[in-house]
């Protein structure tokens, strides 16, 4: 069994089994090395290595040594080239995202802050405001674009570099953050917040904001399994719209009060 | 009439909620009981005569609202690209 290390976690490939029947789940996969997944272990996040190895044998996860550019070798997940630490985990986190059929992850487009200990999940497509949100709440934001959410545990996924933006030897885990709500954002001029409760429509949200899709049967029924248990769990889903003037005073107070 | 399902599509049932996702287009479609008994019967390849007395057997609801309901359900369907006539 081949075995790969990499910061903060390592990951163990079993090399007799095989996904052929996925070709691909990115609709435009970055490398042409890329046919099919191959399963990580889910305790993948266990293991520290606080330095860099790679095997370059085939069916294995392979980066390079300077850290920065990689991709996973005739599998399905591709990890771009970047030029910036956050972006490597960024596509890092897609990756696992990717990982949807196999294990319970969903990669949610959404931007997470922190306030008084408290997270706040914004989520939504492009240009609706997640960053906006997030400063005007005044949060220390944790991760600015993409959350990797473990669906069975309702926990935000997060690599220690992402969320403090160096690289700590000690903080060797994968740091998990408790989700309790999440805040589907609308374009409106006004202060609006309410609370889901049709499952359908929390299905729908969920699906239209999940970054990774595939015209993948089995990755999609998958996906719709991590989905439908993620919205059975006990969190509180809402749609907000909100103008700047305000918002934090006004969000603060229909949340806690 | 009678309808095929697109089978480029992903579906499923939970809580009485029917899930229909098709991935032509990645668009999400959510449907009540009764549009799943609809859409059960039109997998099955009832007509929609066939369908609109199954409705009627196992709602009380009255025919003219009843087939109202599954004209638009079924124009939807057919707008949506889920089913084609066959």
């Amino acid at each position: 069994m081949p075995f790969i290390n990499f910061p903060f976690f390592s990951v163990s490939l079993p090399s007799d089994r095989s996904y052929k029947d996925i070709p691909f789940i990115n609709d435009q996969p970055s490398s042409k090395e890329i046919y099919e997944i191959n399963p990580l272990p889910y305790e993948f996040f266990s293991h520290t290595i606080p330095f860099f190895t790679a095997d370059y044998q085939e069916n294995e996860i392979v980066f390079n040594s300077n850290f920065i550019k990689g991709h996973i070798r005739n599998k399905i997940i591709s990890i771009t080239n970047t030029d910036s630490m956050p972006d490597f985990w960024a596509n890092i986190r897609t990756a696992l995202g990717t990982l949807t059929p196999f294990y319970p992850f969903v990669f949610l487009h959404a931007s997470a802050g922190l306030l008084e200990n408290d997270l706040f999940v914004f989520s939504g497509v492009s240009g609706t405001g997640k960053s906006t949100s997030q400063d005007l709440l005044q949060t220390t934001v944790i991760n600015e674009d993409g959350c990797l959410i473990d669906t069975s545990r309702s926990e935000l996924l997060l690599n220690p570099f992402e969320a403090h933006s160096f690289f700590n030897p000690s903080s060797d885990k994968i740091e998990k953050y408790c989700l309790k709500r999440i805040f589907f954002l609308n374009r409106k001029d006004k202060n609006c917040i309410k609370k889901i409760s049709c499952k359908a429509e929390i299905i729908t949200k969920l699906l239209e904001n999940i970054t990774v899709f595939s015209k993948n049967k089995f990755y999609m029924e998958k996906l719709l399994d991590r989905i439908e248990e993620f919205s059975d769990n006990k969190i509180n889903f809402y749609h907000l719209s909100y103008c700047k003037k305000g918002f934090k005073e006004w969000f603060l107070n229909e949340i806690y009060n | 009439m009678k309808y095929t399902i697109n089978p480029d599509l992903i579906e499923k049932i939970s809580n009485n909620i029917l899930i229909v996702i098709s991935l032509e287009d990645k668009n999400v479609h959510c449907s009540n009981e009764i549009g799943i008994l609809i859409w059960q019967n039109l997998k099955d390849g009832k007509s929609t005569k066939e369908i609109l007395e199954n409705i009627t057997s196992n709602y009380d609801i009255d025919v003219t609202t009843a087939e109202k309901d599954m004209e638009e359900f079924v124009a939807e369907l057919l707008k949506n690209n889920l089913i084609s006539n066959k």
